[in-house]
């Protein structure tokens, strides 16, 4: 496990439309910043095709290029982005502890941004093959399928990445899209289709994992009919719409369907703990309203690590 | 000015304009990010919505030379460009804007009245979002380099003064704060303040006091802010003993306080011991249709953002409410049909 090199002032996880407003804001009120997102299309604006009622912005543009520019505003003012799955936290210690597939983050503040598309079911032997050739981190256990065949199921920019780590390791990656076409960038897109160790299968849906003990294949559907591609890995990066929580474990508190509770300047139970956007129970889901949010909860953030935890107005 | 379809919606087309006032689903007082936001939004739901822009367009956002946190912009926008570009937007999906202000409003009942410069409306719900004010100093020189040189938020624009002198007026909390904010740019920050203690809490003074980058001039006021392009410095003058002084500094915040632009509302809507309109997470007032946005319900952010983000809320708002109430258009096209009205 690789640390990062420093401590940070802030540490966010998710660089959609409130984690990178809140990289900007706290970036530029001189906190060190990092931002750890799993890809530009893992997020739900990321993936919106046109947007137009974002105020300012007449468009209509595609949600992934209103992201971009948020995030390159960010790092105009110095923020870091890195790209990184979140597996777990420890939010209880000082400087908090942020695990991610590659390396360790730490931060005196961390701001949850991870947004709402979780999965809710696993799919059929996903549960009970987990670690055992079950895997949703690529640049964790790619090195554990050298040589062998493997699958990655997904579309967005995070499981183009993680497929292109796999070649590495793999000797042939199956690249199964439930979609007829992929929803990551052009570039990455091309750069899949384009290897010679890829397989790419457009439009199949994974009905479940097989294997006895460990995985032997997955069971697949394509145009009505189902066959079992023969593998020793399977790679997800499915998306749904649930609130992604699952790294916290049981460092916070979680609503219904794992959404967090936040107070009015975002702040969770934990002191120096906030959250913002989709991930939370009571949201709307407007980039406008998450970028606000993203605002609020980096001035708080700033607040809280120079000792002022409450706002305090003295004059109106 | 697109007027056309309101006289379309006005019952009785055609009589004195004080009997059949134009109806609008939404009218929104305000011409600010807020205003504009909640615009979008309701031309968006198509709310029959007028847009009355105010003395003031663009509110503080368009006094702001270049705003660089507002998300989405990477190599900055000025404040105007900005309410503009909202204004098209809002234009764009249907809203309808004035250049125009509220003089009198009505909202003991719906339909709610509206009276500007020029006429009256009458509007089914109202989302307010005329602002707040910074208060001013009122001296020499504050006019001519308001937005150059002058400032009244540290979070936006203390970063235009990497490596420079400023002073800040005040000597409150927020005063305090945003000077300990300044000196993480400046490299000296003047706190200027009229008496000769802080009215800041202690911890804030403790802080400030140990700051080797904070100094502070005590008894004094602020006389005449000069410079040349942009501000090059501050003419003070000593309460107690008179003595006039020059401080060459290149920027001057001042903290002494906002004004909400609500007189208007006045016995209409509950409103905080400042003047602040009082609203619930939601952005509704104590009058059922009525909504407030932006900084005349927020002393604490005073951001372009989230000065947006309320709007878009209070629109919601207003179109949710608008949904459980019957609809005069409704009832209108059916009186065209021949139906009962």
């Amino acid at each position: 496990m690789l640390m990062s090199n420093s401590v940070y002032d802030v540490v966010i996880i998710g660089g959609g439309p409130a984690g990178a407003t809140a990289a900007l804001y706290t970036a530029r009120a001189g906190l060190k910043t990092l931002v750890v997102d799993k890809g530009l299309t893992s997020g739900a604006l990321g993936m919106a095709g046109q947007i137009a009622n974002y105020p300012g912005v007449p468009g209509p543009i595609s949600g992934a290029e209103l992201v971009t520019r948020i995030r390159q505003q960010a790092a105009s003012f110095g923020a870091e982005f890195v790209t990184d799955k979140v597996l777990r936290v420890d939010l209880q210690r000082q400087p908090r502890q942020v695990w991610g597939g590659q390396a360790l983050y730490e931060g005196r503040v961390v701001i949850i941004a991870t947004g709402s598309m979780g999965r809710a079911e696993a799919l059929p032997g996903e549960r009970e093959l987990l670690g055992r050739g079950v895997s949703y981190c690529a640049t964790c256990d790619a090195a554990f399928f050298r040589g062998r065949e493997v699958a990655v199921v997904g579309n967005n920019d995070e499981a183009v990445e993680e497929a292109l780590v796999l070649t590495r390791f793999a000797s042939r990656v199956h690249f199964l899209s439930p979609t007829p076409a992929l929803t990551s960038s052009h570039e990455l897109a091309a750069e899949l289709t384009a290897h010679p160790q890829v397989a790419l299968h457009l439009g199949v849906r994974v009905r479940e994992i097989v294997g006895q003990g460990q995985v032997e294949g997955v069971r697949v559907a394509e145009g009505g009919e189902e066959s079992v591609l023969p593998v020793s890995g399977v790679f997800l990066y499915l998306q749904g719409n649930v609130p992604v929580t699952d790294f916290l474990y049981d460092q916070l508190p979680r609503g219904e369907g794992g959404c967090l509770v936040v107070d009015q300047t975002y702040q969770t139970a934990l002191p120096g703990v906030f959250a913002v956007g989709d991930v939370l129970c009571t949201h709307i889901r407007q980039a406008s309203i998450s970028t606000a949010e993203g605002v609020v909860a980096a001035i708080a953030a700033d607040r809280y690590l120079r000792g002022r935890e409450k706002l305090k107005p003295d004059w109106h | 000015m697109k007027m056309s379809s309101s006289f379309a919606l006005t019952p009785l087309g055609g009589g004195e304009e004080e009997a059949a006032p134009a109806l609008y689903d939404l009218i929104i007082l305000g011409g600010g990010p807020a205003g504009l936001t909640a615009a979008i939004y309701a031309g968006r739901a198509a709310l029959k919505t007028l847009v009355l822009l105010g003395t003031s367009p663009g509110g503080q956002a368009a006094s702001t030379e270049t705003v660089e946190n507002f998300p989405g912009f990477p190599d900055g926008v000025g404040g105007a460009e900005l309410a503009r570009r909202m204004q098209e937007q809002a234009e764009r999906f249907g809203a309808e804007t004035v250049a125009d202000a509220a003089t009198a409003v009505d909202f003991s009942a719906p339909p709610f009245t509206v009276k500007t410069f020029s006429r009256t409306y009458r509007a089914r719900s109202v989302i307010v979002a005329t602002g707040a004010v910074p208060k001013r100093l009122g001296v020499p020189g504050e006019a001519a380099f308001w937005g150059r040189g002058i400032s009244t938020c540290a979070t936006c624009d203390g970063f235009f003064y990497r490596g420079k002198k400023v002073a800040v007026v005040g000597g409150g909390d927020s005063a305090v704060d945003e000077a300990l904010v300044l000196t993480k740019y400046a490299d000296q920050v003047f706190v200027i303040h009229r008496r000769d203690q802080l009215r800041a809490t202690r911890i804030y003074q403790d802080r400030a006091f140990a700051n080797p980058k904070i100094r502070f001039i005590w008894d004094t006021v602020v006389e005449e802010i000069v410079g040349d392009r942009v501000v090059t410095g501050v003419r003070l003058r000593n309460v107690k003993t008179g003595e006039q002084s020059l401080l060459d500094v290149d920027g001057v915040f001042i903290y002494i306080g906002m004004q909400p632009a609500t007189d208007l509302f006045k016995g209409q809507l509950a409103l905080d011991e400042w003047g602040y309109i009082l609203t619930d997470r939601q952005r509704h007032t104590s009058v059922p249709g009525v909504f407030a946005a932006g900084d005349v319900q927020d002393y604490l952010y005073r951001q372009v953002v989230v000065a947006a983000a309320s709007g878009a809320i209070a629109a919601m708002e207003a179109e949710k409410f608008l949904g459980e109430f019957p609809h005069p258009k409704i009832a209108l096209e059916k009186g065209k049909e021949g139906a009962v009205c």
